[in-house]
């Protein structure tokens, strides 16, 4: 039997699929392959459908809409023109030849066109061969020799950097007499800071009263991006008809420069206002990479730290730390966190490396946890109900769960590299962030956090956008 | 812009706002007032029936799952969303149907009554399924191949 390719379409219901019907009159060929699916416009086609249509073994996904500037809702169009090659580019990230997923457009009277696109994307399709995506077997990926493998892409080396401890004195003491000042005057509730524990390791510490500032430090191992506990601590009030929203505390807050842009993208998907938090902004020296227990004034820095571009917060309240006279950067090296290395491999390859990744996954959910813009009521993925990930322990579910995380925090991820930190399995996840974060500066010349002002990328259209 | 420069042409896409005049497009007095005509008696029609049928293909917000992210206010092409007490709350009366909100939805709170995520993936699981029914008079995809 020839191979025969499965694919969807979506069809925008105003254009593109009585498009389809145009091209039935005319008695025009398309090829039985296409699954049509109507949808009211180009832009109700969710990203997360594109993605379960390949989990679920499509072997390619055609999304046609109305011509730009067509549209029957004005610009539905646009912001699936806008949504889709973003999504694209994550998948062929992820070893998806990009060629199975395409975006056109056809309109009304355009017969012709419906069917030579169908046929056209077909032969593309049948030229490719049956998909892999699907992994129906878990047993696959370890026949392949991939579970175990700490895969193809080698951490960058990072020359060691002599951390500046004689500041850390000075930085310290500074943060604690804001932190007293705060608390004292009673203008926060708590202040959320950094402390060393019994065996001299640094983690994050709420201090509730001003005798106990004493706990807060500051050093290279201040890694955790503090501002998540701005959305965590809160948590979100159970909707009540007719009544207020619940009170929210004033929180002081220390934070680094990347922290600080985290802090910007939730002021602008108001997690809550300006007035409820005091920022500390700490002018940072690097951190240091790996927990420790010693305190070396030498070691390598972080991956983040090597390609981060300002010391200084983009937000704050109260200043800790002399601002740089100069540009300081940590280190010329520019690792790009090993975007390029997967790049130069082929698709197939691609994929195994991902699917060796994903399948060490143990779905703690540690780096969703973690991320100061993860921040949805009940993920998308954790429901009950398995309408977009099953709660199997399979490669699929898993890749699904980390590709779609991914696409939400296109836009929105500030690159603090938390995820992968967290990861106890090792999955380089903020690496699929990092990509989506490079993509979107590079089409649109966006890096998310630097506004507070500045609305969810994905879904804003500026007005040079809307141009025919 | 006008609705429908044939079938609707003093008609903007929000309903119940009309057109007339040189806020479309140059035009002299005769056909400002002709247009001018139009519209009030486009806008007596609306008013005349004393109640509004609504499209019942508009976007449903389920709160227990909204962020309250405002991506969705963002997306619409209408601006029927607003963000009430830090959750999306859509105005019916403007919404167009075209799902754009929901799709921009990261945690899918934002859902369009009649084309919701559960029935379009299980259009997708269905139209994907290798056994095809076994109803007479319908071939499935290897015998129209053949």
């Amino acid at each position: 039997v020839s191979y025969e390719p499965k694919i969807i379409a979506f069809l925008c219901t105003w254009c593109s699929y009585t498009g389809a019907d145009t091209a039935g009159i005319a008695r025009l060929k398309s090829p039985a392959n296409i699954r049509a699916i109507r949808v009211p416009c180009s832009g109700r086609v969710s990203p997360e459908w594109i993605m379960r249509a390949f989990d679920q073994g499509a072997d390619g996904v055609l999304v046609l809409g109305c011509h730009i500037g067509e549209c029957h809702y004005d610009t539905g169009n646009h912001r699936a023109a806008k949504r889709i090659p973003v999504l694209q580019e994550l998948l062929s990230y992820a070893g998806l030849e990009p060629e199975r997923l395409r975006l056109d457009w056809v309109s009304a009277s355009e017969g012709e066109r419906f069917s030579k696109i169908t046929t056209d994307f077909t032969e593309t399709v049948r030229g490719l061969g049956p998909l892999r995506w699907r992994v129906d077997d878990v047993r696959r990926v370890s026949a392949r020799g991939l579970i175990g493998n700490p895969g193809a892409v080698q951490k960058p080396a990072t020359p060691l950097y002599d951390f500046p401890t004689e500041r850390y004195q000075e930085l310290t003491s500074q943060i604690r007499q804001a932190a007293q000042n705060l608390l004292q005057s009673g203008e926060v509730e708590f202040v959320i800071g950094y402390e060393t524990s019994s065996r001299g390791r640094t983690r994050p510490v709420f201090i509730h009263k001003a005798e106990d500032v004493e706990k807060l430090v500051w050093n290279q191992d201040c890694t955790h991006n503090l501002s998540t506990y701005l959305t965590q601590k809160w948590g979100r009030p159970v909707p009540v008809a007719g009544k207020a929203q619940i009170e929210q505390p004033k929180v002081g807050v220390v934070v680094k420069a990347c922290d600080s842009r985290s802090v910007n993208v939730m002021l602008a998907e108001s997690r809550f206002t300006r007035d409820k938090v005091h920022l500390i902004g700490v002018v940072c020296d690097g951190i240091r990479q790996g927990a420790s227990f010693d305190n070396h004034a030498e070691g390598p820095l972080q991956t983040r730290c090597l390609t981060c571009e300002s010391c200084m917060p983009v937000l704050y309240d109260t200043l800790v730390g002399e601002p740089p006279s100069e540009k300081v950067t940590a280190s010329p090296v520019k690792p790009a966190y090993g975007i390029d290395q997967l790049e130069s491999m082929s698709s197939a390859e691609r994929m195994d490396y991902w699917l060796a990744q994903f399948d060490r996954c143990i779905r703690c959910y540690a780096c969703r946890q973690t991320c100061p813009v993860c921040a949805c009521p009940t993920c998308l993925y954790d429901r009950d109900d398995s309408l977009w990930v099953g709660m199997g322990m399979g490669v699929n579910e898993k890749r699904t769960f980390h590709l779609g995380r991914a696409y939400h925090l296109a836009g929105r991820c500030i690159g603090c590299d938390e995820c992968t930190r967290v990861c106890p399995m090792e999955i380089p996840v903020g690496l699929l962030s990092h990509k989506m974060s490079e993509e979107i500066f590079h089409r649109f010349g966006y890096r998310s956090g630097l506004e507070a002002s500045s609305p969810p990328f994905l879904t804003m259209l500026q007005s040079q956008e809307v141009q025919p | 812009m006008e609705r429908h420069p044939k079938l609707a042409p003093v008609e903007t896409t929000s309903q119940g706002i009309y057109l007339a005049g040189a806020c479309q497009s140059p035009k002299d007095i005769p056909d400002s007032v002709a247009q001018a005509g139009g519209a009030a008696a486009a806008a007596l029609s609306l008013l005349d029936q004393g109640q509004i049928a609504l499209d019942p293909t508009i976007a449903q917000n389920i709160p227990i799952y909204c962020a309250g992210c405002g991506q969705c206010v963002q997306a619409c092409p209408y601006s029927a969303i607003t963000l009430v007490d830090g959750f999306a709350s859509v105005n019916a009366y403007l919404c167009k149907g075209c799902g754009t909100c929901a799709a921009a939805c990261p945690n899918k709170a934002m859902t369009l009554i009649h084309f919701d995520d559960r029935q379009v993936v299980n259009e997708i699981i269905g139209a994907l399924a290798s056994q095809q029914p076994a109803v007479p008079g319908i071939l499935n995809i290897q015998e129209v191949s053949v």
